[in-house]
């Protein structure tokens, strides 16, 4: 995992597998999010896996955020397994999911 | 040296001539002349006594030959007299004549007699004669001492010889390596039989505690390890020489077998000098069993024993520590993997500070990785073991650093190099295992090649490039070698001590490793365990041993079938599991189906470890069967759930519907089966 920061905008890039057992260590990462930030950029390009235990984990990061006024974008490549769970439970329809970091970027409000 | 109780003359054995001294006793100052004037002829000297105690006062600080002794004396009379006489073991062979005016004392001459009498002579006597029954005694007494002395000598040079023997038995060079316990019992044994006790004991003071603790017993009931130091064991450790106690003696109670009659308590000390180290306590059922010659010997076994068993407590205590350290050194846990099956084993050399550098190492890098290590540091004891964690840590550090095994040992060979000089030589290999492709690449610097079994019992040599020990000038880079491990393979990595034997080529050693594993068992532990006993048996080996064996366990055609604990992890191994059967069953299947199988599978699973069970580490089961084009998976548990609706909650359950052709949740009783089918269009 790395991350990336402009002060405003920070890229979370994830590898692996996400299911129950890899979910809390990453909620501990992902909750600590500084006041100053507006977005959020979760980078899923590498994560090879993910099941309802990772969406959960994503809904619950973007309701969190909502309530502080940040923004969560989620980054997920279509063609990849992680992507046709995210587009099965429909989680583009709360939150904004792009293929790609550069399309995230652009798809920022600012 | 010793002397021996009991020996009337206890003057210098060299004198030939022992004077014929005569003692005459009779009340009656005009007899005493006449029988000194009778006597002068014979040119022995003559000591006269006016009554019989007079007679025993003279006997008490004088040697005789021969007593002339009148029957008839007011006090002590000459019977009396004669039987103290008798009764002391100093003058009890000393030949009597009586003296007596009368021959009709008939009575009084049979009790003379019976008291030890040896002859008599009766007033008014013979000169001639008498002087005749005199000489013939003293020249009797005379050959006596002389065959006293002989007997005398040879008992001193019989004595001399059994101390040496026992000593000797007592810091018997076939005793210096033994462990405390084993070296108790033997000179435990050995000072029973050489001192003729049928019960004993060996009992140690402890540094810390005012107890002596019972390391080795004979005949006798061991009562608790621990011995408090009273007043009575007190006096006895105080001494310094051997006590020999009857039952009156206070430590009686707490040291003496039922049956014994007298004991000896020896206290242990170096040289009979310096700080009490323990108690030997010898018991025999006869009384008055150890002499003053036993005694004495005793005092120099105990400090013999003293000095042995201090080697032994020194010399364990040092193993125990590098021994220790040494434990700390090698990991506590292998990684686990559902494929791959994990074992290791150290064994420590004979004994001695023996115990080397060998080391093993095993370390997780990431998710699909794990570095494995095996080395052999030259030399024992503590500096190899210190040298042995150097080593070590620094090859974990460059492996989780994330360098290939060749480049780890450079980097290795460097710093043994620049750091430690030429005062370190090792071996060393390192490998890692790709968990996904089941591949290992290694490199080795001086190091013995690894084996692989195949499931088919066939046994192969990994012999790659293989370069200079650590520490020797002049080692080429490594080279690295890649080999694919296939299904059932088993690969065993090991120490020098494990096929090394004098005398013989180590590549003969190698065969022999190669033909144990050929014929044993395919798992892990089990091939370390065969291996150990084929090759090393139930002795320590002369050399220490590692090893370390992986197993690549094989998949079975045919259905998978899982049970796990109810745990976040399983999950994750139940996907993997799903993945490879998969793989192998279906070569050729679509990446999205099979991932569409991998989360349903998952979340069934998931389901159970969130839902069915309470706290714990209840099982649960999972499997996968392969129906024609169809895939049927299916999860099962003991517990009591519900799906959960709406919200995130029922995601899961929403997931698997969408994956899968077919999902059924039968609720019954005793626990839910879920089952899935998606068709594989194969």
């Amino acid at each position: 995992m790395s991350g990336h920061d402009d002060s405003r905008t920070r890229v979370e890039r994830l590898r692996g597998e996400i299911d129950i057992a890899s979910v809390p260590a990453l909620e501990r990462r992902l909750m600590d999010v500084p006041n100053t930030l507006h977005e959020l950029i979760l980078d899923l390009s590498a994560v090879t896996y993910l099941d309802s235990s990772g969406i959960r984990l994503l809904h619950d990061l973007h309701d969190r955020l909502e309530l502080r006024g940040q923004r969560l974008v989620v980054v997920s490549p279509t063609g990849t397994g992680p992507r046709r769970v995210l587009d099965l439970t429909g989680f583009g329809e709360r939150v904004p999911l792009e293929d790609s970091v550069r399309d995230g970027c652009r798809a920022g409000p600012i | 040296m010793s002397t021996v109780r009991g020996e009337p003359f206890a003057g210098d054995a060299g004198t030939l001539s022992t004077p014929g001294t005569v003692l005459v006793v009779d009340d009656q100052r005009e007899n005493l002349a006449a029988l000194e004037a009778v006597l002068e002829p014979l040119g022995e000297p003559v000591i006269t006594a006016e009554s019989g105690e007079q007679a025993l006062r003279v006997l008490l600080h004088q040697e005789v030959a021969v007593i002339l002794l009148d029957i008839r004396m007011p006090g002590l009379d000459g019977v009396e007299t004669a039987r103290f006489i008798r009764s002391r073991p100093a003058t009890r062979h000393i030949p009597i004549i009586f003296l007596t005016a009368s021959v009709s004392d008939a009575e009084q001459m049979e009790l003379a007699y019976a008291t030890g009498a040896v002859d008599f002579v009766i007033k008014p006597f013979e000169p001639s004669i008498l002087r005749a029954k005199v000489a013939s005694f003293v020249s009797l007494t005379r050959e006596r001492g002389e065959r006293l002395r002989q007997s005398r000598a040879r008992a001193r040079a019989e004595a001399a010889a059994r101390a040496v023997r026992t000593l000797q038995a007592l810091s018997d060079a076939a005793l210096a390596h033994l462990e405390l316990e084993p070296l108790a019992d033997e000179l435990l044994d050995r000072a029973c039989m050489l001192f003729g006790a049928g019960s004993g004991a060996l009992l140690l003071a402890d540094s810390a505690r005012p107890v002596l603790q019972l390391v080795a017993a004979r005949g006798l009931e061991a009562r608790g390890d621990d011995y408090e130091v009273g007043e009575a064991l007190g006096a006895l450790l105080a001494g310094r020489r051997p006590v020999i106690l009857t039952p009156e003696a206070a430590a009686w109670g707490s040291l003496a077998p039922a049956d014994a009659a007298e004991l000896v308590a020896v206290p242990l000390r170096d040289g009979g000098e310096g700080e009490v180290r323990g108690l030997l306590t010898l018991a025999t059922s006869r009384r008055a069993a150890f002499d003053d010659a036993d005694l004495e010997l005793l005092e120099m076994a105990g400090g013999r024993i003293s000095v042995a068993i201090e080697h032994a407590q020194r010399f364990e205590h040092q193993r125990a520590l590098v021994e220790a350290l040494q434990r700390c050194l090698l990991p506590e846990v292998l990684p686990r993997h559902p494929r791959f099956e994990f074992a290791a084993r150290y064994r420590p050399g004979e004994s001695g500070a023996r115990i080397g550098g060998d080391w093993y190492d095993a370390v997780a890098l990431d998710d699909r990785r794990i570095a494995i290590m095996i080395g052999d540091v030259v030399g024992h004891g503590i500096a190899a073991a210190a040298r042995m964690a150097e080593l070590r840590n620094a090859l974990r550090a460059y492996a989780t650093e994330g360098h290939r095994p060749s480049a780890a040992l450079e980097r290795l060979e460097r710093l043994v190099r620049t750091t430690m000089g030429t005062q370190m030589v090792a071996t060393v290999l390192f490998l890692v295992l790709d968990l996904a492709t089941r591949s290992i690449t290694l490199a080795r610097a001086g190091h013995l090649p690894p084996l692989v079994r195949a499931a088919d019992g066939t046994v192969r040599v990994l012999d790659s490039g293989n370069t200079l020990p650590l520490g020797v000038i002049g080692g080429a880079q490594p080279s690295e070698f890649t080999y694919a491990l296939a299904d059932g393979d088993t690969l065993l990595l090991y120490t020098d001590g494990l096929v090394e034997r004098r005398s013989e080529p180590i590549d003969a050693g190698i065969d022999r490793l190669m033909t144990s594993l050929g014929g044993g068992p395919p798992s892990a532990a089990e091939t370390c365990d065969r291996v150990l006993e084929r090759l090393v048996g139930d002795q320590p080996p002369g050399d220490d041993v590692a090893l370390l064996a992986v197993h690549v366990l094989p998949l079975d055609d045919g259905p998978l079938r899982l049970e796990l604990p109810a745990r976040p992890e399983s999950v994750t191994i139940a996907r993997h599991r799903l993945r490879e059967w998969l793989h192998h069953e279906f070569p050729d299947l679509d990446g999205i189906v099979a991932s569409d199988l991998e989360v349903a599978f998952s979340e069934a699973c998931t389901n159970v470890v969130r839902h069915a069970y309470g706290p714990g580490d209840a099982l649960f089961r999972a499997g996968a069967a392969a129906l024609g084009a169809t895939v049927e998976l299916s999860v099962e548990d003991d517990g009591c759930w519900r799906p959960p609706r709406g919200g995130h909650g029922g995601r899961g359950i929403e997931l698997m519907r969408a994956l899968c052709d077919e999902v059924a949740i039968e609720h019954g009783p005793d626990g839910t089966r879920v089952s899935m089918r998606r068709s594989v269009g194969r």
